[in-house]
C-alpha cells in the first residue's frame, strides 16, 4: 500500500487558500484555457426537483376534489420532500463526492437524533391533544373563549366577524 | 474523481493516526458543513416544535388554503400559486449557484460572475416575495373575525384583522408565532446569504479568487444557499402542503 505524502506546511486542509489546496477543486488546466462546461447533471437534477414540485403543487391543489386521506398525504408529500432534500445535499452540495468518513459523520448524528425528536414531540403532540379541552389560553383565544369548543373553526369565524362590524 | 484516488491511495490504518486528513476536505469546508449541521438541528427543532402544535390543535388548525391564496395583479383565490412560484425561484437560484460552483472548478471567472449574479437576483426575488406574503398575512381581510383577547387584563372580543403574535383571524394564534417565527428566521437566511453572495460576487469581479488559483469560497457560499434551499423545502412542507 503506498501512503502519500504528507508536507504540513503545504497541507490545504489546513491551509485553505493555499494556491494549491483540494485537488478536485483545481484542476491542472493550463493558464487561459477554460475546459468546457459539464452541467448536463445539473439540469437533470433541476428537472427532476422542478417535477416533484409540480407534482406537489398539484396534488396540493386537488387534494380535497381527490378525497385523498390524510396519512397517504402525510406519507406522499414527505416522502417526496425527502427525495428532495436527497438531491439538493448529495447532488448539488456534492456530498456524494465526499469521502466516506466525511459522509457518515455528516449524516448519520443528525439522523439520529432528529428521528428520535421528531417520534418523540409528535408522541407528546397527539397525547397533549387530550387535554387541551381543559385550561389552555391558546385554545380560548382561537376559539371565543372556549364556549364554542373545537367546533368554532377559521372558516366559521368569518362570517361571524362580518357580522359584528 | 481525483480526489477518490488520492484517498484510496492512504492506508486505512494510518488514516486516523494523524498526518493526513482523513476527511479529505478543506478546513473551510469542513467548518461550513459543521456550521450547516448545527443550523440543521435549529431549523429541526423549530419544525418539530411545529408538529407538536400542529399535532396538538389538530382539530382547529387554519387551513394554509385559506389564509395564502394572494397572488400579485391578479384578484381571486388562488391558493399555493405564489408559493410555487417563490419555490421555483429558489430551486432554481440553487441551480445556478451549482452552476456557479461548478464553472469556479474550472475557473472560469466569466461563467461564474454570470452565475453568481442570477442567484444574486433570485435571491432578492425570494426575500421580496416573503416580504409581500407577510405583508398580506399581517393585514388580513377587510371583514376580519372576532376574537377574543386580553384587553387590560380582561378577556374582550373584538374585531381582528390579519395576524400577529397576539391574535389570528384565521384561527389559531400559535399558526402565526410559528409561521413568522420559522418563515423569519428562513428569510433571515435568505438575506445573509444573497449578503454572502453579493460580497463573493464583488471579489469574483475584483479577481481575488484568480489571483488564489481556485474558487473554493464559491463553493462554500455555494452550500450555505443550498442549505437555505433544503431549509425551504421542508417549510413548504410543513407551512403549505401539509
Amino acid at each position: 500500500m503506498a501512503y502519500i505524502h504528507y508536507d504540513p506546511i503545504n497541507d490545504p486542509s489546513i491551509h485553505g487558500d493555499h494556491p494549491g489546496a483540494l485537488p478536485h477543486l483545481h484542476h491542472k488546466v493550463e493558464k487561459g484555457v477554460i475546459p468546457p462546461a459539464q452541467t448536463k447533471w445539473i439540469w437533470k437534477v433541476f428537472w427532476i426537483m422542478l417535477v416533484i414540485t409540480i407534482v406537489e403543487l398539484i396534488v396540493g391543489f386537488q387534494k380535497d376534489a381527490w378525497n385523498l386521506g390524510k396519512l397517504f398525504l402525510q406519507i406522499f408529500f414527505i416522502g417526496l420532500t425527502i427525495v428532495k432534500a436527497y438531491y439538493i445535499v448529495y447532488a448539488f452540495m456534492h456530498l456524494k463526492d465526499e469521502n466516506r468518513p466525511m459522509r457518515y459523520s455528516i449524516i448519520y448524528p443528525f439522523l439520529m437524533l432528529i428521528i428520535y425528536l421528531i417520534f418523540i414531540v409528535i408522541t407528546e403532540g397527539v397525547y397533549s391533544k387530550v387535554y387541551k379541552h381543559d385550561i389552555d389560553p391558546i385554545f380560548k383565544t382561537a376559539t371565543h373563549g372556549g364556549d364554542h369548543g373545537a367546533g368554532a373553526a377559521a372558516g366559521e369565524s368569518h362570517s361571524e366577524g362580518g357580522t359584528h362590524k | 474523481m481525483a480526489h477518490d484516488v488520492a484517498a484510496a491511495q492512504v492506508d486505512s490504518k494510518s488514516l486516523w493516526g494523524g498526518g493526513v486528513s482523513p476527511m479529505n476536505v478543506s478546513y473551510g469546508k469542513l467548518m461550513m458543513w459543521l456550521f450547516l449541521i448545527s443550523d440543521a438541528f435549529t431549523f429541526s427543532s423549530f419544525l418539530a416544535s411545529y408538529g407538536f402544535m400542529r399535532h396538538k390543535y389538530d382539530d382547529i388548525w387554519p387551513n394554509p388554503e385559506d389564509v395564502f391564496h394572494h397572488f400579485p395583479f391578479i384578484e381571486g383565490h388562488i391558493p399555493l400559486a405564489y408559493v410555487g412560484f417563490m419555490t421555483f425561484v429558489l430551486i432554481m437560484s440553487s441551480v445556478t449557484m451549482v452552476l456557479a460552483v461548478e464553472a469556479g472548478h474550472r475557473n472560469d471567472r466569466k461563467a461564474v460572475t454570470k452565475w453568481l449574479f442570477w442567484t444574486i437576483i433570485g435571491g432578492l426575488i425570494f426575500v421580496g416575495s416573503q416580504a409581500w406574503e407577510w405583508y398580506h398575512f399581517i393585514v388580513g381581510t377587510e371583514h376580519g373575525a372576532v376574537r377574543s383577547i386580553i384587553v387590560d387584563g380582561e378577556w374582550k372580543e373584538v374585531v381582528v384583522h390579519g395576524a400577529n403574535m397576539v391574535y389570528n383571524e384565521y384561527g389559531l394564534p400559535v399558526f402565526a408565532n410559528f409561521f413568522f417565527f420559522i418563515t423569519g428566521f428562513h428569510g433571515f437566511h435568505v438575506f445573509s446569504g444573497v449578503v454572502i453572495n453579493f460580497i463573493i460576487f464583488l471579489n469574483v469581479l475584483k479577481g481575488t479568487y484568480e489571483k488564489r488559483g481556485h474558487y473554493e469560497m464559491v463553493e462554500k457560499a455555494g452550500l450555505y444557499w443550498h442549505f437555505v434551499d433544503l431549509v425551504w423545502v421542508f417549510v413548504f412542507t410543513f407551512f403549505y402542503l401539509l
